[in-house]
């Protein structure tokens, strides 16, 4: 018993000026949950007032995250909902490594998003359809993972989306051509072995079925 | 009594008759009650209980693991500690356990609510039922175990207010209901709690004031309310509890100021204010508590100065009073403080200068000043050799580097950017074996890099931006093998970049903007893999960009204008698909616009004006996305504008001063002729052509003066002025 009131004794006092910042918070929980053999994240103390002299992040002026850059890192382990609190984040770029387990919902919460690249990893689940409250979002990579589900038809709506590509994962259902995602081609959506084609519009209901 | 053996004999027997029958009789329905609950258990791996059965005999639970009884034979303990329980309480024998006197259940997977007939075990002394699952509020009826002592309900799910009737606990000592979610007020019986020592209710929801009932405690030596959400005044009837060792009330939405009376407590060893809304003063006297190790008072509204009566804490070794408004000095007392190790007065506006006394404290290890308006010059300070984090960016302080922060070797974190230091760079600092972090950028130094930086073998981030250093970068800063971060932009640095840079593969950014560099990029800058940002601009630099160069997909950001480059943009730019910034204007870059760019699917702006770009734009770059900036003004660029989104806003400034750029913009003469599709020149054209350059020709080469005067004139003088 004694020894957990030490504990936390410990956390909160010894560690004396502990950061009161809610992004390096948020990017300390990443750290803690994720492998990372190659010691990228070795600098990401959350003793420092502010997570903007961390390696791989990038501030702006008001010292706040507008990048994250860890592509091609050796990471592997679960992507954490707390990447949602980084408001002013305009690149979340994780690709090219061994991430796992779903794409949390809270990412939709990014709303100065601009690239999401999560390309080249082990994620499963399917696509939150909270990404398309993504409203600025002009890059969205998530090929090359094991996603899969439909492609949510909300991410029609997001009129800034420029770039596209889902391909390599084992998404179903069919394919929505509104909006933005009338001038994706197939390259965008290949190598998805359960994926129906191009949504049909009229006499032909959406839902085909067999896809969860 | 050996005399009379057999007199002694007959003295104890019938208490032998007693002790043999009497745990049949009181224990046997104690075992039934304990095992009619053990039925509820879920199955789980524990092999622990299996004690629990009939034992033949007597039919007495005492042989059973985790189970105590007194001398009569009946149960009075229950300790099953880490037993894997899954279990409620609903079947928990309270009318049954007469004896009861201590339950400890800590570490279980007990779920479910606390009975309300938990009120029954009226001898029960101690409580603890920590680190399960359990939910509800406490029940009302826990007011009648008035021989309760210690009560553990910690790291639960318990929810509700904490009932009032836990004021009738008078034998209370130790109370923990940290890592709930209990809300509502502390009730104001808690005052009735004379033998409370200890009292643990951090990690909650808790709301409103603190009762200044709360003064009658006398016996508490350790309060830990932090995590809380408690508002009002810190009651200045704490100021009673003369055995207080520990006060923590950190992380709530206290307000009003720290009351004076506090000062009375002089057993006080931990006060921990930070992160609530406290305002006003630090007062003065504070420092007649003279027990105090750490004094948390950061991340509050506090005004004023910071009193001088703190000198007198010689016990102090944490001084934490960051972000606040406090302003004036700090006081030269706290230079009696010898065993301060800790010291964070960041983010306030103090100012003056800082007291040399302070360089009396040889056991300083963190110094956080960073962020005021300190000014004057720095008194000697490392002089136990102990600092490792010394941080007074942003402030006005000036003059040279003391002679003991030379030599502090124990530096690992340094931060001076932001005042107005001078000196000789190469003089001011030695060698630091354990340093990572260092930020002299934005201040006055001057004189050139020393090869001792290349000694500090540790360093991970170097910046030292806008200053007037001159020189060349030292070949020896190759030997910085864990260097990620270099920023030496914004000086008079003149020579060439030294190869050695490449071996530094580490390397994220580098920052060499706005210098006197010549000579050419070196091809070992290509071999960088994990690069994320490279800013060459405004420098001297001349020959062509190396062909392989860059070589990291991770690439986001590319400025090499405002040099001499020449030669052809290299294709292998097409690789560096998370480019979201090109710059390369202002260069003599010759040759086409390689159609690899098109491909960066990730570009946002694109700048290659003021350059000799020929040819045509690739249509390629149509693909790029819309909302990319493009600048291709001042070049020798003809032919159409492509179609497609990022040309469909541009404006005429961004395309004027080519040799013949026709489209349908604003400014821009429209294609006579259908547009042309691949890269050679229908014959009919060349006449309009030899016309058209010479004119164009001249008028381009008159607006590229006008534009960069500088370059032209001051290259040659450089050379000269580079000793090395």
């Amino acid at each position: 018993m004694a020894i957990w009131v030490l504990f936390h004794l410990f956390l909160c006092l010894v560690l004396g000026q502990t950061n009161a910042n809610l992004e390096g918070n948020a990017l300390f929980q990443l750290r803690i949950e994720v492998d990372d053999p190659e010691n990228v994240l070795q600098s990401w103390d959350p003793t420092l007032v502010d997570p903007c002299t961390w390696f791989h992040v990038t501030c702006d002026a008001q010292n706040r995250v507008t990048r994250l850059d860890l592509g091609n890192a050796k990471l592997s382990g679960k992507l954490v909902p707390d990447l949602g609190k980084l408001e002013h984040l305009q690149y979340l770029e994780l690709y090219m490594n061994s991430f796992v387990g779903p794409i949390p919902a809270e990412l939709g919460k990014l709303k100065n998003l601009l690239s999401l690249d999560l390309y080249q990893n082990n994620l499963t689940g399917s696509i939150p359809p909270s990404l398309a409250n993504l409203s600025k979002l002009r890059i969205l990579r998530l090929n090359n993972n094991k996603l899969t589900g439909r492609i949510p038809r909300e991410l029609s709506k997001l009129g800034k989306l420029k770039k596209l590509d889902v391909s390599n994962n084992d998404l179903c259902g069919t394919i929505p051509t509104t909006g933005s995602f009338s001038k994706f081609t197939e390259n965008s959506f290949k190598n998805n072995s359960r994926l129906e084609g191009p949504e049909l519009m009229g006499f032909v209901r959406y839902d085909v079925g067999g896809c969860n | 009594m050996l005399k009379y053996p057999i007199f002694t004999f007959f003295l104890f027997l019938p208490f032998l008759f007693f002790v043999c029958l009497k745990p049949a009789s009181a224990s046997f329905p104690e075992a039934n009650a304990l095992l009619i609950w053990k039925a509820t258990f879920k199955k789980e791996n524990n092999s622990i209980l299996t004690s629990w059965t009939h034992p033949k005999a007597s039919g007495s639970p005492c042989n059973w693991f985790g189970v105590f009884c007194s001398i009569d034979g009946s149960v009075n303990s229950l300790n099953l500690t880490n037993a894997n329980i899954n279990a409620t309480f609903y079947k928990f024998p309270f009318s049954s356990l007469p004896n009861l006197a201590s339950i400890d259940f800590f570490i279980n997977r007990l779920f479910g609510t606390i009975p309300p007939q938990i009120g029954k075990l009226s001898k029960l002394v101690y409580l603890d039922i920590s680190k399960n699952q359990l939910t509800g509020t406490i029940p009302s009826e826990i007011g009648r175990l008035t021989s309760l002592r210690t009560l553990h309900l910690v790291e639960n799910q318990f929810n509700g207010s904490i009932p009032s009737e836990i004021g009738q606990l008078v034998s209370l000592s130790e109370l923990a209901l940290y890592s709930n979610k209990f809300d509502g007020s502390i009730p104001v019986s808690f005052g009735n709690l004379r033998n409370l020592t200890f009292l643990y209710l951090y990690n909650n929801s808790l709301s409103g004031f603190m009762p200044p009932e709360m003064g009658n405690l006398i016996n508490l030596v350790e309060v830990f309310m932090y995590t809380n959400m408690l508002t009002g005044p810190i009651p200045p009837t704490l100021g009673n509890l003369n055995k207080l060792q520990i006060l923590d009330l950190f992380e709530n939405q206290l307000s009003g100021s720290i009351p004076p009376e506090l000062g009375k407590l002089k057993s006080l060893e931990i006060l921990s204010l930070a992160n609530n809304n406290l305002t006003g003063l630090i007062p003065a006297s504070l420092g007649e508590a003279t027990g105090l190790i750490t004094l948390h008072l950061y991340a509050n509204n506090l005004s004023g100065p910071i009193p001088r009566e703190l000198g007198n804490l010689k016990s102090l070794s944490d001084l934490e009073l960051s972000e606040n408004k406090l302003t004036g000095p700090i006081p030269a007392s706290l230079g009696d403080l010898s065993n301060l190790e800790y010291v964070f007065l960041r983010q306030n506006q103090l100012s003056g200068p800082i007291p040399s006394e302070l360089g009396k404290l040889k056991k300083l290890v963190f110094l956080e000043m960073d962020e005021n308006q300190f000014s004057g010059h720095l008194p000697e300070l490392c002089s136990g050799g102990l600092i490792k984090r010394f941080t007074l960016s942003n402030n006005r302080l000036s003059g040279p580097i003391p002679e003991s922060l030379k030599t502090c070797s124990s530096l690992t974190r340094a931060r001076f950017d932001h005042n107005k230091f001078s000196g000789n760079l190469s003089k001011e600092f030695g060698v630091y074996p354990n340093l990572t972090f260092m930020d002299l950028s934005d201040n006055k130094f001057y004189g050139e890099l020393s090869d001792n930086w290349g000694s500090s073998k540790r360093l991970e981030t170097l910046k030292i931006a806008k200053n007037n250093l001159s020189g060349s970068i030292p070949p020896d800063f190759g030997n910085l093998n864990q260097i990620q971060i270099l920023n030496l932009s914004s000086n008079q640095l003149c020579g060439g970049i030294p190869k050695e840079i490449g071996k530094l593969v580490l390397l994220l950014k580098i920052d060499l903007n706005d210098n006197r560099l010549s000579g050419n990029i070196p091809h070992e800058l290509g071999s960088f893999s994990s690069l994320n940002y490279l800013d060459l601009s405004r420098n001297r630099l001349t020959g062509p960009i190396p062909k392989n160069f860059p070589n990291s997909e991770q690439l986001f950001h590319l400025n090499l204008s405002y040099n001499f480059l020449s030669q052809t943009i290299p294709v292998q730019i097409g690789k560096l698909t998370h480019l979201a910034a090109l710059d390369m204007s202002s260069n003599s870059l010759t040759g086409e616009i390689p159609y690899e760019i098109g491909f960066l699917s990730s570009l946002g702006m694109l700048n290659l004006s003021h350059n000799r770009l020929s040819g045509f734009i690739p249509e390629s770059f149509q693909k790029l996305p819309g909302s990319v900036d493009i600048d291709i003004s001042y070049n020798e660029l003809e032919g159409h504008i492509p179609n497609g989104k990022p040309f469909q806003n541009v404006s005429i400034e961004k395309l004027r001063g080519n040799k013949g750029l026709c489209g349908n913009i604003a400014g821009l003469q429209p294609c006579k002729v259908p547009p042309i599709k691949n890269h050679k020149i229908g014959k009919g054209h060349k006449l309009i052509l030899i016309v058209a350059i010479p004119l164009i020709g001249g008028t381009s080469t008159s607006i590229c003066t006008r534009w960069h005067p500088d370059h032209v004139r001051t290259q040659k003088e450089e050379f000269k002025r580079c000793r090395r």
